[in-house]
């Protein structure tokens, strides 16, 4: 039987001061969220049933993946109307469902981020103001511009369709290359990434780079994690507790033990490589090829110009 | 300030990746002879610690949090052209995992942060800290490179949107990528950053610096202070032996490529005084154009390229439609340099004109002072 006090949620080490306004998420707090969050992505991401070890996507040679998803966001980048990049995210949605990757999930991903951002940025761009145009709707008629102080406001304000338009194919264009970048990282293991990367002809080196980074990203992170974890832990240091400086101090410090840190993996790690016979010529593991690494490349390659071409040939868009 | 797929062209990204290739081959060859066999894990480290240091959220005064880039700090930190190799696999890696910023507009992005923000931060830097000074210099100097450099990397975010709809629309005038204009995209860019990021910025980079340097650890193109004893011997370009080790090769390698950042410890100590920037007959000169000013009243018609919306339909029948909507937008402090309230003379205009040169020399002079005082030299030199 435990103790009543064993049992009642920890109380927090400084209590808040009464009759002040509730203070907003804390430094330590806000860190902490954005390490957790990018260890979640970096080492759990993709684990999604059907996703790296799952259905035919997750089995395609990453050469072809990453090739043909690059072909796929070319064709979104160049594409100038709604329904085409539609067309593309629709294209991207059966993927992921034949695939077997969880759609709703995919979904939510893609579209509560940068492309929600990008629609609320691009708001303003449908008014006449900022894009004159055909007017869909009048906000306001007055007529003559109205004077507040230095500034002057048009006497007229209505949203206007090219304006309209320009944003949602802004909105879309975002939302389905986010799509089929989700489509190929949920789907590819990193280093999967990297040979498709070493596929389309970026140099060696730097793909090994790319490579040890991720690695060592990770190694930095937690320690980052273990730095901040252990301040929190700490009663009385809580952030704010004494105003901003002595945060500040502890974040300087943080940086500086995060670059000894670095200093002495590259040390340590060099010296593991020239030990295992590295002479400073990088060569990359090959992997057994997987067969035909050029058809899912082509099939994209042709969507994408059917895409685009649709667009632009006489009598289609 | 990661621009994301789908704002800009496929040229424009084209054009970007392009001008980014010249500076990544510079910065390949610079790093591959300061570090030898060691390229591989120090960009990989690096950029590792470029990475993290963005996820570190600082407490600031009122309450809330930030973070900053952390891009004029790696450029301080490790060098100019190694941050410009690890900022541009930061990127990649953030495109391709974290589908943050576009992967067709990462030459747009390394264009922006790793070519621009980090060779601005670091030439300022350098030229902030020329000659001799303490850490108080070398902190402002920090915080001022973290602000110039953010704000100019915004500037060329705001060019590279706000170019778009002016190259790339639909015949009707719908835009195809970014909607907002150059008069539009560039304010907007610069006042979130002049405002907001980039004072946070300054603080978060300054922080740093000062930890770092008064723990001892060498900032790029600095000597390790436990390691050389004269700064004359860094000079030299002789790489001193005992700099070569304890992970710090690059403070010592960079001595050769430094060039004019390594050249100035040889330079004489005394500073000017800061009255000596303004002598006397500058005043007098000054004074002198601020009373000249009403002259530009006698002449007939307007300057040059000054013409306003009427004087332009006089001269070419016709006002362009872009001059006709803006032209009332901003009205100025003093409008038509003219005081309210003084009677329609020649007294009442010279005296809004003489009145609008100080005001104008005063906000320069504010300014300048600003940045002396920021670039001014710590009272307790070498410490």
């Amino acid at each position: 039987m435990l103790p009543e006090w064993l049992t009642r949620p920890p109380a927090g080490p400084v209590p808040r001061p009464a009759g002040r306004r509730v203070r907003r998420r804390s430094f330590l707090a806000a860190t902490l969220a954005a390490v957790q969050a990018f260890l979640a992505d970096a080492l759990g991401s993709g684990p999604v049933e059907g996703g790296r070890d799952g259905g035919w996507l997750a089995r395609a040679d990453p050469r072809g993946k990453v090739t043909g998803v690059l072909l796929l966001l070319l064709a979104a980048a160049l594409a100038r109307e709604a329904r085409t990049l539609l067309a593309l995210h629709l294209l991207a949605v059966a993927l992921a469902l034949s695939t077997g990757l969880p759609v709703g999930r995919l979904l939510r991903r893609v579209w509560i981020g940068i492309p929600l951002l990008t629609a609320a940025i691009a708001l303003p761009a449908t008014l006449s103001w900022v894009r004159p145009g055909e007017p869909l709707l009048w906000l306001w008629r007055v007529g003559e511009e109205v004077r507040l102080g230095p500034l002057a406001l048009p006497g007229e304000l209505a949203v206007t369709r090219q304006g309209v338009q320009g944003a949602l194919v802004l909105v879309l264009r975002t939302g389905t290359s986010l799509g089929y970048l989700f489509l190929l990282t949920w789907t590819t293991r990193f280093s999967g990434i990297c040979r498709g990367l070493r596929a389309l002809g970026v140099p060696p080196l730097f793909v090994a780079i790319l490579a040890m980074t991720h690695r060592y990203l990770v190694v930095l992170v937690q320690l980052l994690e273990e730095l901040f974890t252990a301040r929190r832990a700490r009663p009385g240091a809580v952030a704010g507790a004494a105003g901003a400086r002595p945060g500040q101090a502890f974040v300087a410090g943080a940086i500086g033990v995060l670059l000894h840190r670095s200093e002495v993996l590259t040390r340590e790690v060099h010296e593991a490589m020239v030990a295992r016979g590295f002479r400073g010529e990088v060569r990359l593991y090959a992997r057994p090829d997987r067969s035909r690494p050029w058809l899912l490349p082509l099939l994209a390659g042709l969507v994408g110009a059917a895409a685009v071409l649709s667009e632009r040939l006489p009598g289609g868009g | 300030m990661h621009i994301p797929e789908g704002y800009l062209s496929p040229s424009t990204c084209l054009a970007m990746g392009a001008a980014c290739v010249p500076f990544l081959r510079r910065a390949m060859a610079v790093v591959q002879q300061e570090s030898r066999q060691m390229l591989l894990p120090r960009i990989a480290l690096a950029a590792a610690f470029s990475f993290a240091i963005q996820m570190i959220n600082v407490p600031v005064p009122d309450g809330t949090t930030a973070h900053a880039t952390g891009t004029a700090l790696a450029a301080i930190v490790l060098g100019p052209w190694a941050a410009l190799l690890a900022l541009t696999v930061t990127l990649a890696i953030q495109a391709l995992v974290f589908a943050d910023g576009g992967i067709l507009a990462l030459g747009a992005n390394v264009f922006n942060i790793g070519v621009l923000e980090s060779l601005s931060a670091w030439a300022l830097y350098r030229l902030l800290t020329r000659g001799p000074g303490g850490e108080r210099r070398r902190v402002w100097a920090a915080a001022a490179a973290a602000f110039v450099s953010i704000n100019l990397s915004a500037l060329a975010t705001g060019v590279e949107l706000g170019l778009q709809p002016l190259l790339f629309r639909a015949p009707d005038g719908t835009p195809l990528y970014a909607p907002y204009p150059l008069s539009l995209a560039v304010p907007a860019m610069l006042y979130a950053h002049l405002l907001v990021a980039g004072p946070l910025n300054a603080l978060v980079t300054g922080l740093a610096v000062r930890y770092l340097i008064r723990t001892g650890q060498p900032l790029y193109g600095e000597a390790h202070p436990a390691a050389v004893s004269s700064p004359a011997a860094a000079a030299d370009g002789a790489a001193p032996a005992p700099a070569a080790e304890a992970g710090v090769a690059h403070a010592a390698a960079s001595a050769a490529h430094a060039g004019a950042g390594a050249a100035h410890a040889g330079s004489g100590a005394t500073q000017p005084p800061v009255r000596n920037l303004l002598p006397r007959w500058a005043l007098m000169g000054l004074g002198l154009t601020v009373l000249a000013t009403p002259l530009g009243l006698l002449p007939e018609g307007a300057a040059w390229g000054e013409w306003g919306p009427e004087e332009l339909e006089a001269l070419f029948g016709y006002v362009p439609e872009g001059l006709r909507r803006w032209a009332g937008f901003w009205q100025g402090l003093i409008a038509d340099y003219e005081v309210p309230g003084l009677g329609d003379s020649l007294l009442r205009q010279a005296i809004g004109y003489w009145l609008s040169a100080a005001v104008g020399i005063g906000l320069i002079a504010l300014t300048f002072w600003l940045v002396a005082r920021v670039a001014r030299p710590s009272r307790t030199p070498g410490r």
